[in-house]
């Protein structure tokens, strides 16, 4: 296998000749890929100052040792190196380390160490400067002393000398290990020739895949799963292929301490190879039966009629959502795109108030997940503040709040497997939709207390009145669609509101880009998906006075009739409207007649008028005789 | 062409391994012995015989917490040196040569890993003739000759003693082979003791610290026949 090198590595492979102050930031605190055979066997995960101390030592320096302001200097892995620094810094060795404070004037602060030990021409020397980032409180609370160290460490960097040893001319080198460059004054770095930064990033796919396949492959499972499961693989190079392909895909954007991890999980667990991806959600969500998996394809075909049972009159755009969840379950939801880890399934639903977006969305968790409550519902209205994504993500550690997280956050570590309803997204300011767009891009968010939350197992839902009214040039708002428009028409005038929404008034395209051709637009309650609204809310309220109070109500053709023109008379306010209706017209008189009539269970009640003109409207009803039902 | 003649190698890792265990002990008594003078033969040591009056059981409490240290093949087929290994040594490039066959389940590397580790060496004061025979790829089989009932304070002490020795033999031949199964039996003066199967995955994640050997063994539907 050819050896596959980080850009990183290169980048110090190159600079390392050219430039004595080299700066690593970034994703320090992970393990590396050590990507050549030397003093580390090749494609071994090891810790950054192992690498850095394999890298030099495979390079020809006499002398490597790790600085670290609560211990001193010191070198784990080869102590004559420390006693050789010792010996040329005019140090002693105490217990395995050199003490030496940062700050201060004294000869033996680091500061002056390493400028003692750079200007040496004897021992070609690197020092490495562990946690550099909290040598100092902030870079704007320095002392004089702060400033002082600093400028030693330049000044020892501007007078490195260069020595000869057997592999060539070698320049003494100092190098600084930071969280985040801004950790560090920036004057010790900007505009300075002889300071090189170099950024570690999480492993890329390359690197995943490097992980997971070739000879390291076999490291992930147990020797006798790997005995009884290989042979098979071996026969079938393409279900390997395809496995590997599935897991570096899940694992994007993890580092390799997790991949490790996952690693030595499997091994635990004893994960078959045919499973092995089931150990990224073991390690992602502490389970390993993903209800993803276990749809059965039977109940999704059925899955329509379902949800037709709760939301009527909405042909389209159940369809449209079942789509998205088809491509969940049969596994192309990832297909077009580069990452696996991204959402299930990403939906916007717009359209007039009342038809039924929210309610298919809760009526989708309970298909999906068995239980309504994984419909996880957020009211955007409620996050239109700057700072309102601190309420969704968490604060940052320090500010008011940052123990309890962040409430989306918080919610999708609990429910993994959960549709999350963002209603009213328009109402959200705008630093939440740059929000969204990690979370619909990489699946992922960090929340204020540093914990990674996936989003890759949601379903993310949008709901929207956008486009249902539009501005004229003096601001005043106008029906941008009508009940008397076709659903074509709607759909149509509603979509490119929504899109003018995102690239005009916002000017955030890219988030519509994010939700591509998913905006579903539901359509206006028509007249025949009233009536079986109305005749559904009707048959419930029987049920449940007979079920509750054993009280049965008769509503003869004549009488409903009349209840059935009133509520249906204005659908222009949806299934919301229909049930205010409903509520109106026969709930409240119904419960105020049988308060009057005392009639508290047991009997049977006619209806044989509403008498919807009335105000309040009211009912006029009969008890059947006793016992005559 | 005819198919080559059926042999089972598992014969072959029972008398191997069965044959060092004597080989060693013939060792062990001829370093004992005075020299020999030319002429006269040497007298061989007998197997083991029951004694007069039975010796005590030795000390084994706690035996099955404890286990060789694993050998993880797929690491080692991966060139990833997890046990800490000089790469010089001859060890591990003894296991670095046999990684990919004993991944493959060849019973000869089997053997060979037997031979070079000697896992249940540390068993014999505990046990005798303990012979290790391949039943398969998948799983090994481990019988013993145990003390008597006699040496034994109670039968209780006895069940325990029975239980920990094989929860120790089994877990030992885990550690160093990648099988599934590890089937051990006990027998004390021609009478078998003791026969369970034990499966590498519920072995995995157990306490050994917590558990009581022979509840453990019992639960695994083991045949438990002291005294009988």
């Amino acid at each position: 296998m050819e050896p596959l090198i980080s850009k990183w590595h290169r980048e110090l492979e190159l600079f390392s000749s050219l430039k004595p102050l080299l700066i690593l930031e970034g994703n320090v605190l992970d393990q590396y890929r050590y990507p050549v055979a030397g003093s580390i066997p090749e494609d071994e995960l090891v810790p950054l100052s192992r690498y850095l101390h394999g890298y030099f030592s495979d390079h020809g320096y006499d002398q490597i040792v790790f600085y670290s302001n609560l211990i001193g200097f010191m070198n784990p892995y080869n102590p004559d190196m420390l006693r050789d620094f010792a010996a040329l810094t005019g140090q002693s060795v105490e217990n395995g380390v050199i003490p030496a404070e940062f700050k201060g004037n004294d000869a033996k602060t680091a500061p002056n160490v390493i400028r003692r030990s750079m200007l040496n021409s004897r021992k070609a020397t690197v020092q490495i400067l562990e946690l550099a980032s909290h040598y100092i409180t902030t870079p704007e609370r320095m002392d004089q002393q702060d400033v002082n160290s600093f400028n030693l460490l330049l000044q020892s960097a501007l007078s490195a000398s260069t020595v000869r040893t057997i592999y060539g001319k070698k320049q003494n080198l100092l190098i600084l290990v930071v969280n985040k460059l801004n950790d560090l004054p920036a004057w010790f770095y900007l505009n300075n020739p002889i300071c090189k930064t170099i950024t570690l990033e999480a492993p890329d796919r390359d690197e995943r895949k490097r992980l997971i396949s070739g000879s390291a492959f076999p490291t992930f499972f147990d020797s006798s799963v790997y005995r009884t499961d290989y042979p098979y693989y071996a026969e079938h190079p393409e279900d390997l292929e395809k496995l590997q392909e599935k897991f570096v895909g899940l694992t994007e954007g993890m580092t390799f301490t997790e991949l490790d991890a996952l690693r030595n999980l499997s091994r635990r667990e004893m994960t078959p190879i045919r499973d092995l991806c089931t150990i990224v959600d073991l390690y992602k969500y502490g389970i390993r039966s993903n209800p993803w998996e276990s749809l059965s394809m039977k109940s999704l075909k059925h899955a329509k009629q379902d949800l037709e049972k709760r939301v009527k009159g909405q042909d389209v755009a159940l369809e449209r959502s079942l789509d998205v969840v088809r491509r969940a379950v049969t596994g192309m939801n990832g297909l077009s795109s580069s990452s696996t880890a991204k959402p299930k399934g990403v939906l916007f639903y717009a359209g007039p108030t009342g038809v039924g977006k929210t309610e298919t969305a809760k009526a989708l968790a309970e298909k999906l997940f068995g239980d309504e409550s994984a419909c996880i519902r957020f009211d955007m209205s409620e996050f239109g503040e700057s700072h309102s994504d601190q309420k969704l993500m968490g604060a940052p550690p320090g500010y008011v709040g940052y123990e309890a997280g962040g409430q989306l956050t918080n919610a999708v570590k609990k429910q993994p497997f959960s549709i999350l309803l963002f209603d009213e997204i328009e109402k959200a300011h705008p630093t939440i939709l740059d929000k969204f767009l990690q979370i619909l891009e990489d699946g992922r968010m960090t929340d204020g207390q540093g914990n990674t939350v996936y989003f890759s197992e949601c379903i993310i839902i949008f709901t929207s009145n956008l486009g249902m009214y539009v501005k004229d040039a003096l601001g005043n708002r106008h029906a941008n669609v009508t009940m008397d428009m076709t659903y074509p028409e709607v759909q149509s005038q509603i979509r490119s509101a929504v899109e003018d929404f995102f690239k005009l008034e916002l000017g955030r395209p890219e988030i519509l880009n994010r939700i591509g051709e998913n905006i579903v637009v539901f359509d206006y309650i028509r007249q025949e998906a009233g009536e079986a609204i109305l005749d559904a809310q009707i048959k419930k309220i029987i049920r449940r006075m007979d079920e509750q109070k054993q009280i049965r109500i008769v509503i003869p053709d004549e009488a409903f009739k009349e209840l059935h023109d009133a509520a249906l008379a204005d659908l222009s306010n949806g299934g919301r409207g229909i049930g205010n209706q409903v509520e109106s017209l026969l709930i409240n008189p119904l419960s105020r007649w049988l308060f009057e009539m005392e009639v508290m269970s047991d009997r049977t009640v006619t209806i044989d008028h509403f008498l919807t003109k009335a105000n309040p409207p009211a009912v006029v009803c009969h008890l059947d005789e006793k016992g005559s039902d | 062409m005819a198919d080559k003649p059926y042999t089972n190698p598992l014969d072959g890792l029972y008398e191997i391994v069965g044959d060092l265990w004597n080989m060693q002990k013939l060792e062990e008594a001829a370093a004992q012995q005075q020299p020999v003078k030319p002429g006269h033969a040497a007298s061989l040591p007998t197997a083991p015989k029951k004694a007069e009056a039975p010796a005590p059981l030795p000390s084994f409490d706690q035996i099955w917490q404890t286990a060789d240290e694993s050998i993880d093949w797929t690491d080692i087929l991966s060139g990833r040196n997890t046990m800490g290994l000089d790469p010089l040594s001859p060890r591990w490039k003894f296991l670095r040569q046999h990684a990919q066959n004993v991944l493959s389940g060849s019973l000869t590397d089997y053997a060979d890993v037997l031979r070079e580790v000697r896992p249940l060496d540390d068993m014999k004061k505990y046990a005798h003739h303990i012979r290790v025979r391949a039943l398969s790829s998948d799983e090994i089989a481990v019988t013993y000759e145990a003390f008597e009932e006699d040496a034994a304070d109670n039968a209780t002490a006895y069940e325990h003693y029975l239980c920990g020795i094989a929860l120790r033999c089994a877990r030992d031949i885990f550690a160093v082979l990648p099988v599934t199964h590890v089937q051990v039996t006990a027998s004390a003066a021609g009478k078998q003791q003791l026969q369970v199967r034990f499966k590498r995955s519920d072995m995995q994640k157990t306490l050994f610290n917590f558990i009581d050997p022979v509840d453990f063994v019992r639960d695994l539907g083991a045949e438990i026949t002291p005294g009988e």
